[in-house]
């Protein structure tokens, strides 16, 4: 077994082990954790595959294929769920969020396990940035289909749009990110920024 | 020095245009405004990648076009608001018209499909057609007596269109190194979404 697989075991096992004492929208979060996970498991390896097969480079691969893979498999179990499943919209957005908290989960661990984070503002990139625009991502793309899927006609091309959506985010991102300095910082603001404006609208919204 | 001025001006129309649509969102105007929001803020990041990207690397994307997938995005949820639009009028008798203006994009596809990808053209050019479509059909069909909001919103629709087709068969052609047909085409896209934007305050709930 390879590094990657360890971690998911690792990470995954407490998650997998609570599920039969949970009930509700505890099991749909903690499912939909492992479902998460998995998804980043996957990616690695589609990921590695494509880079290899067009044959770009480490930066080409992080910016420009890496955005597509990850949030498209980010949203099979969520399109899975919706499909045949026909949850709720609470549950239904539960299960975006929770997708997106197991993906970014284990790729922390992945990058932690590397011995790369060796000061705090690395710490600190980690962190706020990248697992913060992955749930970034997953709220958009959640709070979107809550609503294109309440009328059939809008369900395939809301999604797309929203898929795309989420991939040119994920991408912005890796661009800013690979460019360093102040680049850098912006990168961490992006999705912190994005996070709040989605708050504050739903407070609005709310009153 | 001409390019960075047109992606400026375009950077900041699009920030004024998502701004907008969030507020008129956020205060329950309907959701319309959220498929608004769709398209000023995906046509915004595709832009925002684009420029970061040439910024930083020095070029554009080389393996996978993220900005057109944003760019295609955008236009989607363009379809669905006159989609939408149409939707919500009483129905009306066929429009030829509309569909000259769909099959209009069937000899601009043959052109672009010869300077770039298949498929991203196939997607691109199908989802222009539809709006095409519906944009001159509310234009046909919008009621002439009462408030002709609905019809000024749809011709505003069908000037960005047009515009967007000028960028892509001007850049077929042109360059951004100096004022081209290109950067005026784009300058026009810019200035169509402000028309677009205050038709909508004037149109939607």
């Amino acid at each position: 077994m390879t590094f990657v697989e360890n971690i998911f075991v690792l990470l995954a096992a407490p998650l997998l082990a609570c599920l039969p004492f949970v009930k509700g929208r505890s099991r749909v979060m903690a499912i939909f954790m492992l479902c998460g996970m998995t998804c980043c498991l996957l990616s690695a390896y589609v990921n590695a595959f494509f880079i290899g097969w067009v044959g770009a480079g480490e930066v080409a691969g992080a910016v420009e294929v890496a955005p597509v893979v990850e949030e498209t498999i980010k949203l099979l179990p969520i399109l899975f769920y919706l499909l045949v499943l026909e949850p709720q919209v609470e549950d239904a957005e539960l299960a975006i969020v929770a997708v997106s908290v197991g993906f970014a989960t284990l790729e922390s661990g992945l990058y932690l396990a590397t011995g790369e984070l060796t000061t705090p503002a690395l710490l600190a990139l980690r962190g706020m940035g990248t697992s913060m625009m992955h749930l970034t991502t997953g709220v958009l793309v959640g709070y979107g289909l809550t609503r294109v899927w309440t009328r059939p006609w809008l369900k395939v091309a809301g999604t797309t749009g929203l898929l795309c959506l989420a991939m040119t985010f994920h991408g912005l991102y890796n661009v800013l990110v690979a460019a360093g300095g102040m680049a850098q910082t912006m990168a961490v603001c992006l999705p912190l920024l994005t996070l709040a404006s989605v708050l504050l609208m739903r407070l609005r919204r709310s009153h | 020095m001409v390019e960075v001025l047109d992606n400026a001006f375009q950077l900041a129309v699009l920030i004024v245009c998502l701004a907008v649509s969030l507020v008129h969102f956020s205060r329950g105007h309907g959701d319309e405004w959220l498929m608004a929001s769709g398209f000023f803020g995906c046509y915004l990041l595709g832009l925002t990648y684009w420029i970061a990207y040439l910024m930083v690397f020095g070029e554009t994307p080389r393996y996978f076009y993220v900005p057109d997938v944003a760019w295609a995005a955008s236009y989607v949820f363009l379809l669905m608001l006159v989609a939408a639009l149409d939707e919500r009028r009483q129905p009306c008798a066929p429009v030829p018209m509309a569909w000259v203006a769909a099959a209009a994009m069937v000899p601009h596809f043959a052109l672009y499909v010869t300077h770039g990808d298949v498929l991203l053209n196939v997607v691109e050019c199908s989802i222009m057609a539809a709006i095409g479509y519906f944009a001159v059909r509310g234009i046909a069909s919008a009621p002439v007596e009462g408030p002709e909001g609905d019809r000024r919103l749809h011709a505003a629709i069908l000037i960005w269109w047009m515009a967007q087709l000028a960028v892509w068969t001007t850049s077929c052609f042109w360059g951004a190194v100096s004022f081209t047909p290109y950067i005026a085409s784009d300058l026009l896209v810019s200035v169509s979404l402000l028309a677009l934007l205050l038709e909508m305050r004037r149109a939607l709930p």
